[in-house]
């Protein structure tokens, strides 16, 4: 069987991906983990300064790795599932927060 | 290590468009952050000295802020008593009389002393803008945009440089083990460059690697705190979500309101009891400011430089100004909690706020290292271009190449001589350059030198001399006007020497090369 190659043809594509979708992901893991930490978000506490770094690192890394998926299309759909499942168990968690707390 | 040879490929092209792109707006952010490095210290060699009485002693500073308060009402609010008055800082106490941004950047004050008669003196102290000013252009890559815009720019570019590491730690890793310490300079042009390049990137990997971290968290830190607000505060005031200047300073620990008729703690109570609240924390400055619910907060700023530090120079603590209690050390240099120690350590490494003056020396060196990787990154790609069109046939180099060459030249080159001029025009009409003109010095050197790169006429090496020589210029200026403190007239002139006998040096040799 032969080997699929990557190259970068479509870049633009793949950047745009790393950085709106990778952004998304992101910044959807932040908001997971400070929901399951308790986190209040407050800028002068530790966990929310973890957490915004830990965004930040993830970031790069989704950036870093966009080049590698084969296509554009690849790359969209490969980070938009990620996106979409993080930030449906982030919408999952609220809810349930919410119940509970009601 | 085997990676894919189309991996490789993909990232090693990646390299070349990402560092080639940000290559030139870095060159600008470590130039201009090696030389801020030591900011307070130009910033006090530059600006005037101020003559006032001695400073009273600690003990008698209610006295002083007693006589403060009845001559300027407005200095309650917000003032600052300075715990060891130096000849650049003469005063006990001073007060702000312009708003500053997150505490950074120079701030006109208004200093108080009291004469042999116990009578009220005060003066002004206007801050050289020149050292703040560089510290921007680090800040914002020499971008001449308002600040928020700029730093969302200098985000993507950091962005770009983190991929650029990453890209070309990947690209490099094969060969790591035979080729890290061959620096072939004899041979090919693009040999040298790229030997060059591979040595300075791998030995200070680490160093770029906190950088590029950083500088992507400086620019889009607002943000994301906000959305985390957003996110995860259920159970927030509304001051918790508003801007992050309006959150940090309400999420900021602060005593309660005090009982009516309750005295604060003198300012000589206050030393003693950090002294033993905090052994090793020399404290430098007590802010004191007014909360909005009107109770008085006490930010305390100092040193230790057994420990790392969260801001550039110092570290911070809020004290109970009635009780001299500590109520928060998450910022206190060796008593913070393991994870905003941790913390600590990121903003340290990038500032260099740690381990004194050597550390500061190595970080200039790292700053100028680092914007010559960038610069030996652009010359790479040109030479390797310059291979590729040769081997085609072509005779002269394409537009693409020409282009990059030049604006290569211009920018770094310009960056510079920008610099120095700042510095020469500085010690020579320090008035004038105060008066908002810094900026507009700094950028009519940089862009002469961009457009005089373009002019087919004027060579790179005549650039670089002309640099040099506003360097060496720089050198005799110290000898001449400089002399506010000796310490750092000399490093000045020895820097700027280094600097200058450097580039008038490589102009030459560029010179004799091509005649060879």
């Amino acid at each position: 069987m032969k080997k699929r190659v990557i190259d970068n043809r479509q870049w633009p594509a793949k950047v745009l991906a790393g950085l709106i979708l990778g952004a998304i992901f992101s910044l959807g893991i932040m908001v997971l983990i400070g929901h399951v930490c308790g986190s209040t978000g407050n800028p002068m506490t530790q966990s929310a300064q973890w957490l915004m770094w830990l965004a930040a690192l993830l970031w790069v890394i989704c950036l870093s790795l966009c080049f590698l998926f084969r296509t554009g299309l690849g790359a969209w759909l490969g980070f938009g599932w990620l996106a979409c499942l993080v930030w449906l168990i982030d919408t999952l968690l609220t809810g349930f927060d919410a119940a509970g707390g009601s | 290590m085997k990676l894919r040879a189309d991996i490789v490929t993909v990232y090693r092209e990646l390299h070349s468009w990402v560092g080639v792109v940000a290559g030139l707006f870095l060159f600008i952010a470590f130039y201009a952050g090696a030389i801020s490095m030591f900011e307070p210290a130009l910033e006090s060699w530059l600006t005037p000295r101020v003559s006032l009485p001695v400073a009273v002693s600690l003990d008698r500073t209610p006295e002083l802020a007693q006589k403060v308060f009845e001559a300027f009402p407005e200095s309650r609010k917000n003032y600052t008593i300075v715990v060891a008055p130096d000849a650049d800082h003469p005063a006990r106490m001073v007060w702000p009389l312009t708003a500053s941004r997150h505490g950074h950047g120079a701030q006109s004050v208004m200093m108080a002393a009291l004469d042999e008669q116990g009578g009220l003196v005060t003066a002004q102290r206007k801050p050289s803008e020149v050292a703040q000013l560089i510290d921007t252009l680090h800040q914002q890559m020499g971008l001449p945009l308002p600040h928020e815009i700029a730093m969302i720019v200098m985000g993507f570019i950091a962005l770009g440089y983190a991929l650029a590491l990453v890209s070309g730690t990947l690209v490099f890793l094969p060969a790591l083990a035979r080729a890290l310490f061959a620096v072939r300079l004899e041979g090919s042009v693009r040999r040298k460059w790229l030997d060059l390049h591979n040595l300075l990137g791998f030995c200070s990997l680490p160093f770029h690697i906190i950088m590029a971290l950083t500088s992507v968290v400086f620019a889009f830190h607002d943000v994301i705190f906000t959305l985390q607000a957003e996110f995860l505060a259920h159970e927030q005031s509304d001051a918790h979500r508003g801007g992050h200047a309006g959150r940090a300073m309400a999420g900021m620990p602060h005593g309660s309101r005090p009982p009516e008729g309750a005295v604060p703690l003198s300012p000589a109570e206050i030393v003693s009891r950090l002294a033993h609240e905090a052994p090793g924390f020399k404290p430098d400055t007590l802010d004191y400011s007014t909360h909005p619910n009107g109770a008085m907060m006490l930010r305390v700023a100092g040193h230790d430089p057994a420990h790392l530090m969260r801001g550039p120079s110092s570290g911070f603590t809020t004290m109970d100004p009635y009780s001299g209690r500590l109520i928060w050390r998450d910022y206190l240099p060796g008593f913070q909690p393991g994870g905003f120690a941790a913390l600590t350590s990121f903003f340290a490494l990038h500032f260099g706020s740690y381990g004194g003056a050597p550390i500061r020396w190595a970080y200039l060196v790292l700053g100028f290292a680092g914007a010559f990787l960038f610069y030996t990154g652009n010359r790479l790609w040109i030479a390797v271009r310059r291979r590729k069109e040769k081997a085609t046939g072509l005779e002269t180099d394409t537009r693409g190449t020409w282009f990059l060459g030049r604006l290569t030249a211009g920018c770094c080159v310009g960056c510079m001589a920008g610099i120095a001029m700042l510095l020469d025009t500085a010690l020579v009409r320090p008035g004038w350059v105060s008066d908002h003109h810094a900026m507009t010095v700094y950028q009519v050197v940089f862009w002469l030198f961009v457009f005089g790169a373009f002019i087919p006429q004027i060579k790179e090496r005549a650039l670089l001399a002309v640099c040099g020589v506003f360097y060496l210029l720089l050198t005799v200026l110290v000898f001449l006007h400089g002399g506010r403190d000796m310490t750092t007239s000399w490093a000045v002139a020895l820097v700027s020497l280094a600097l200058g006998v450097a580039l008038c040096r490589h102009a030459l040799r560029r010179q004799r090369s091509r005649a060879a």
